[in-house]
């Protein structure tokens, strides 16, 4: 099946819950390049879709068309039953974009950041104070409120990106490469947070290379190469789909993530988190 | 009319919310002043320099001693315009860095990536950058006009008013410029490069300004200011039309491939069969594009007639002196009729060069979207003005009408044809059609050589009158 031209869905026309994205043969041209063919997939309320597939594939075009910064150059993208094609503007503001290179305001405090993003989605001043305050504690930001963001590492800054994502209470999260700066236990602190919002009802959508965590966090998953969906589904459909054969793996328990936890709690530079 | 202007301003964009406006500069206010080093730099330099140029003025008076006040005062007017100018100039470089810097540190996505509309994202950006170079000149004006005063006794007066409108004026061009090249070009150093197509036309501006000061001739700063305000509107609906999140983030897939549009370009052109084909629907296609151009025909004529109205009272009034065209004139009336019969060679000078400023208003209209081609009409309407207001001084308003008339009825009207087409073309700049800006670019230019059928012969009509049967005409007068 070819492109077809960019469509805006008639009012009912949409199949699922409103705040769900439903992408249907989503094309996406770059002047003679086609990064995106065909696309097709939904995410419902409270479900997570990974997106996995090699650089080039096609994944952060794809997360810009959900999040309404980039068109379909043809077919369709509603995101919570509004058409990207229609209005962008109303997509943007139910959707929370975690870009791959999470570019801070170096000189700015991630209070203030976050406040200038939050007054943007229209916060009230008392809720904006309280979220704020609360997201850096629970990411274990809050001892360096006073400091400008030019000085956080690499995994400090994609909390505070994944923190400014969230703060409205999206409906819809689309995140690229959540972690791929963090350490283990920042790590696993944002996919434990991530699980949280998915069990809010929040549709979250994923892109990323990291295969272990996309096992424990994916209710479904799409793989894409040349700007095509090769296939999706969830694991079980998949393994049934390709026809392979479960298979069992000696696992030594406990890994190496489990010692490097372990002996950062014993230190008091952890709190003492979950193992799961 | 407030309402109504905003709504023309904002044609075909989604109109921008304050509150959102606002919210953009803040925080762009607060990171431009957060860097203390810049910040130092640039409110030293805001009083550092004025109080130079008080005490450079100062000892320039004494140097020059008794007698000189004339030049001293001239001296205090030139150095409060550039005590205005150098702190506006900062405008240039925080606009530069508006988007291409934002681009460069990946903040531009996630801003992309809120609520926010294009045209809060730009205006916002704007005032950012307008807002703290203003308060700079403005500041280094005060601090320079209290130096001047306590030190020379003398205040600049007459250059306040326009110096402190035209200083606006200026630094909205530049800002809104600047901001185009920033919002346009992928990284700092292509926007620092591109520049200079800014700072040059600029440079002739200010050149231009500071002579209008020393000859004594301010009031002129008030239409500069009038003119560069205009230009600013239209660069910033430019700016803001072509500002576009999609276009910014697209990535650019590859190399541009020269040859193969060059290839492309050259085997578009019609071959002459077509051409040929193409005559017979000519009258309907000519039909059709005056039809599209009759607004700005309008335009062009109010243009020419204000030209003409502004030449006579600048004369009347002794705005600008004619002491030197009276003796001309009065020199020319009695050899008048002497003049002979033309030459194949003048016709030809004066097709060509009327053929010449034609070309010139639409090549240079999406540059200077038509502004360029109207000062050139205005220019053409003052000077029969002014050139009629001496004759009317003579008492000899019919010899002028014998040496005009023939030929310029003709070759105004071609004239004001030439400019309302190429007037189109700059218009389209900013005003796409709804088919897309690229198709508007290409109807304006269409039309504009439709409506050449028409006034390409005129010009050739007119200079032909001109040389050989107005100098017969201007014997008998």
């Amino acid at each position: 099946m070819g492109c077809m031209p960019a469509v805006t869905p008639a009012p009912g026309e949409v199949k699922i819950s409103p705040a769900s994205v439903v992408v249907e043969g989503l094309c996406k041209d770059f002047g003679s390049f086609r990064a995106l063919d065909t696309v097709s997939f939904d995410v419902i309320s409270g479900e997570s879709m990974v997106i996995l597939g090699e650089n080039g594939a096609g994944k952060t075009t794809t997360l810009r068309c959900l999040a309404g910064v980039l068109s379909p150059s043809a077919g369709m993208v509603t995101v919570g039953g509004i058409s990207v094609a229609d209005d962008s503007e109303a997509v943007r503001a139910q959707v929370g974009l975690l870009s791959e290179l999470p570019g801070l305001y170096e000189r700015m405090t991630a209070p203030d950041y976050l406040d200038f993003f939050a007054r943007i989605q229209g916060m009230a001043e008392e809720l904006r104070r309280e979220r704020i305050a609360e997201l850096l504690q629970r990411f274990g930001l809050d001892d360096r409120n006073d400091v400008w963001m030019g000085t956080f590492s690499k995994g400090m800054r994609q909390k505070v990106a994944l923190i400014r994502a969230t703060l409205h209470h999206p409906r819809v999260l689309l995140l690229d490469e959540p972690t791929s700066s963090m350490d283990p236990a920042g790590a696993r602190m944002t996919w434990d947070y991530i699980m949280s919002l998915k069990q809010s009802g929040i549709a979250v959508v994923i892109c990323t290379h990291n295969l272990r965590e996309t096992a424990r966090v994916a209710d479904r998953l799409a793989i894409m190469a040349g700007g095509h969906i090769l296939a999706q589904g969830t694991l079980d459909e998949l393994h049934a789909e390709l026809g392979l054969k479960p298979r069992y793996v000696r696992t030594l328990v406990p890994g190496l993530e489990d010692i490097y936890m372990e002996v950062m709690v014993r230190a008091g530079h952890l709190p003492t988190i979950s193992a799961n | 009319m407030g309402a109504r202007l905003g709504r023309v301003f904002f044609l075909g964009v989604r109109r921008p919310r304050w509150d959102m406006i606002w919210l953009v500069a803040r925080r762009d206010l607060r990171e431009s002043t957060s860097d203390a080093r810049l910040f130092i730099a640039m409110t030293s330099l805001t009083f550092v320099i004025p109080l130079l140029a008080v005490a450079g003025v100062s000892v320039s008076a004494r140097f020059l001693g008794a007698g000189t006040l004339g030049i001293a005062e001239r001296l205090i007017e030139v150095g409060a315009f550039f005590v205005v100018f150098l702190p506006a100039s900062f405008s240039l470089v925080l606009a530069l860095e508006s988007f291409s810097g934002e681009r460069e540190r990946n903040t531009l996505e996630t801003l992309f990536a809120t609520p926010l509309r294009e045209s809060e994202i730009y205006m916002g950006k704007i005032f950012a950058v307008l807002l703290p170079s203003l308060a700079l000149s403005y500041s280094a004006l005060v601090v320079y006009t209290i130096g001047v005063l306590l030190i020379d006794g003398v205040i600049p007066t007459q250059e306040l008013g326009p110096l402190v409108v035209v200083t606006l004026a200026q630094a909205l061009v530049m800002v809104s410029a600047a901001t185009i090249v920033s919002s346009q070009t992928k990284t700092l150093r292509s926007a620092n490069v591109m520049a200079s197509f800014i700072i040059i036309p600029m440079s002739g501006v200010i050149q231009g300004e500071s002579v209008l000061i020393i000859t004594h001739l301010e009031w002129i700063l008030w239409a500069v200011a009038a003119m560069l305000a205009v230009v600013a509107l239209l660069l910033l609906r430019l700016g803001m039309i072509g500002f576009n999140r999609e276009a910014i983030l697209a990535k650019e897939s590859a190399p541009p491939n020269r040859r193969a549009w060059l290839r492309r370009a050259i085997a578009g052109i019609p071959g002459p069969g077509r051409w040929l084909a193409l005559l017979p629907r000519l009258p309907d296609a000519v039909g059709g594009a005056f039809g599209r151009t009759r607004s700005a025909i309008v335009v062009a004529v109010v243009l020419l007639a204000a030209g003409t109205l502004f030449g006579a009272v600048s004369e009347r009034l002794s705005l600008i002196s004619s002491q030197p065209v009276q003796v001309l004139v009065s020199a020319q009336l009695p050899t008048g009729h002497e003049l002979v019969v033309g030459t194949p060679h003048l016709f030809a000078f004066i097709f060509g060069h009327n053929l010449l400023v034609g070309l010139l208003m639409v090549v240079l209209a999406p540059a200077t979207l038509g502004v360029i081609g109207g000062l050139m009409l205005l220019t053409n309407g003052f000077v029969i003005g002014y050139l009629g207001a001496v004759f009317f001084g003579f008492s000899r308003l019919d010899y002028f009408a014998c040496g005009i008339l023939p030929h310029g009825i003709i070759e105004l009207s071609a004239l004001v044809l030439a400019y309302a087409f190429a007037l189109r073309v700059g218009a389209s700049m900013v005003r796409p059609s709804p088919e897309g800006w690229l198709a508007g670019m290409r109807l304006a230019v269409g039309d504009y050589a439709r409506g050449a059928v028409v006034f390409v012969p005129l010009f050739a009509i007119a200079a032909f009158i001109e040389s050989y049967v107005t100098p017969l005409v201007l014997r008998g007068c």
